[in-house]
């Protein structure tokens, strides 16, 4: 066969594999209608608090400089026939309450006379509050997303994420099946988790982690004061930009203690225990881990 | 004659021993006499009873009881008889054991065990997330007859078997480090498919 034949039946076969990329997603590809009815409040801020019980929500909340809060509720209903789509975003009800000591948001689905839900019914929760406004936030599937704010947070999630950025104060927050990514944090954050994965970067302030299963990864920041992490079944990795700047108390049962390799001299095994006190006399941020059955890894940036 | 005989008893008398009556006598009688009053006083202050016109029957079925447990205490030594056989027979053929089984030793000692709270008990919300898979599913054929979706699905229940399997195993040998560490590779797995199928179902 000559080169031009072999040229030619390359070309067809990519033609027929182009082909075949072209209509595959064409084929697994639908139409669904989406109907969504919009809610807008701007309240008068007067030092209350924003509280929040929703389901199947996906929160957004950002800090401002303004003295008001700034509701805005997406109610959204998703199916292939637009007709059910708009009869079924009937049950999906919302509340906003607001008294001199809270804002009180609230959804939930509730469907009337026999009626069978069809749709994806969920909720979008995009929410401006002044910097200093306290907040304590309840969901369940769905995601929480915070930033900006300096004021005492409480967050409550189950199967969803939880995402924190740039916020200072008194943070709680429990999570049920639900990731926690925190970047930039400053104050206290208290993070109680089950089955979760924690990813707390340039951590200020004081970091403490109660958590079962799941895995934790902490890096800390300028003015960090300290971790403490009390686990069980949860893998721990801990990045620092020197291995010197801080105290070490860590501790695991029936795994490992993995230090940067000029280290792992200090760590001691005994019986299925291994820990590590190191640099804690000093004036240095100590980091204190306890965990069972996983390792804990403290390794460089 | 009269006089002689006077004569005689005077000289008799004078002739008899001298005794100096016992002063405290007077003081003794005195305090008997008071004390049988104050005793007479006290016995018409005491209450009168009269006896239970029920104490032969109760003594006599106390008697019959008595009876009773006699016959218990037969057939209570009689056990005790067969137990001390049964004990003999243990104690001698454990001697014959001991004299037949291979050497073996027992040594005690005494560890210090680290205690962690294990595992860590959370308070979390009570929510059953195959509760929201099922429901979800009934409004979305499409999404959980996806293929992806029915591989993790079947996924989870292997998964699901395979730690209640691994559950049984500790509760009848106990824990090992290799059997937990087995276990949080599977809950870890478990829940990264929870979380993409109610991702999924979310989208």
């Amino acid at each position: 066969m000559t080169v031009i034949g072999k040229r030619n039946i390359m070309k067809r076969y990519l033609v027929l594999l182009l082909s075949l990329i072209y209509l595959m997603p064409l084929h697994a590809q639908q139409k669904v209608q989406v109907v969504t009815k919009k809610v807008l409040k701007d309240i008068s801020y007067s030092r209350q608090q924003l509280i929040i019980n929703a389901e199947k929500a996906d929160i957004n909340i950002e800090g401002w400089e303004k003295n008001t809060v700034s509701i805005e509720m997406q109610l959204i209903s998703k199916n292939t026939d637009i007709e059910e789509a708009k009869s079924d975003l009937k049950c999906s009800k919302y509340e906003i309450k607001e008294s001199n000591e809270s804002i009180i948001l609230t959804n939930y689905f509730s469907a009337e006379n026999n009626h069978n839900i069809k749709s994806n019914l969920s909720v979008v929760y995009t929410i401006k509050v002044p910097y200093k406004c306290p907040a304590n936030i309840i969901n369940l599937y769905g995601d929480i997303e915070i930033s900006s704010l300096h004021s005492a947070v409480i967050i409550n999630n189950s199967f969803g994420a939880i995402i924190l950025n740039n916020m200072d104060g008194d943070i709680k927050v429990l999570s049920n099946y639900a990731d926690i990514t925190a970047v930039n944090i400053d104050g206290k954050l208290l993070c109680q988790a089950e089955k979760a994965n924690i990813t707390i970067n340039d951590a200020s302030g004081y970091t403490q982690i109660i958590s079962s299963y799941g895995k934790v990864e902490f890096n800390p920041g300028d003015g960090f004061i300290g971790l403490k992490v009390r686990s069980g079944r949860t893998d721990i990795v801990v990045e620092v930009e020197s291995f010197e700047n801080y105290g070490y108390n860590l501790k695991t049962k029936s795994d490992k203690i993995i230090l940067p390799d000029e280290h792992n001299g200090k760590v001691s095994d005994n019986k299925n225990i291994s820990d590590l006190m190191y640099n804690l006399n000093s004036e240095k941020p100590v980091i204190d881990i306890q965990t069972t059955y996983c390792p804990i890894v403290i390794k460089r940036k | 004659m009269k006089t002689d005989f006077s004569n005689k008893l005077n000289k008799a008398i004078t002739e008899l021993p001298e005794y100096q009556f016992d002063t405290a006598v007077w003081d003794k009688i005195e305090a008997r006499l008071d004390f049988e009053d104050k005793l007479e006083a006290a016995l018409t202050g005491l209450p009168r009873l009269e006896y239970d016109n029920n104490v032969w029957e109760n003594i006599e079925r106390g008697v019959e009881k008595d009876q009773q447990q006699f016959k218990r205490y037969k057939s209570k030594r009689i056990v005790r008889y067969a137990a001390s056989i049964a004990a003999s027979v243990l104690f001698f053929s454990t001697i014959l054991y001991k004299y037949l089984k291979p050497e073996t030793t027992v040594t005690v000692s005494e560890e210090i065990v680290e205690l962690f709270e294990e595992p860590i008990k959370l308070d979390v919300a009570d929510v059953d997330p195959m509760e929201y898979i099922n429901e979800s599913c009934q409004q979305r054929m499409e999404v959980c007859n996806n293929p992806d979706f029915l591989e993790q699905k079947q996924q989870l229940f292997e998964l699901d078997t395979e730690i209640k399997r691994l559950q049984e195993v500790i509760e009848s040998y106990g824990e090992s480090p290799a059997i937990i560490k087995s276990m949080v590779k599977m809950e870890n797995m478990r829940s990264e498919i929870l979380k993409d199928l109610i991702k999924t179902l979310r989208s």
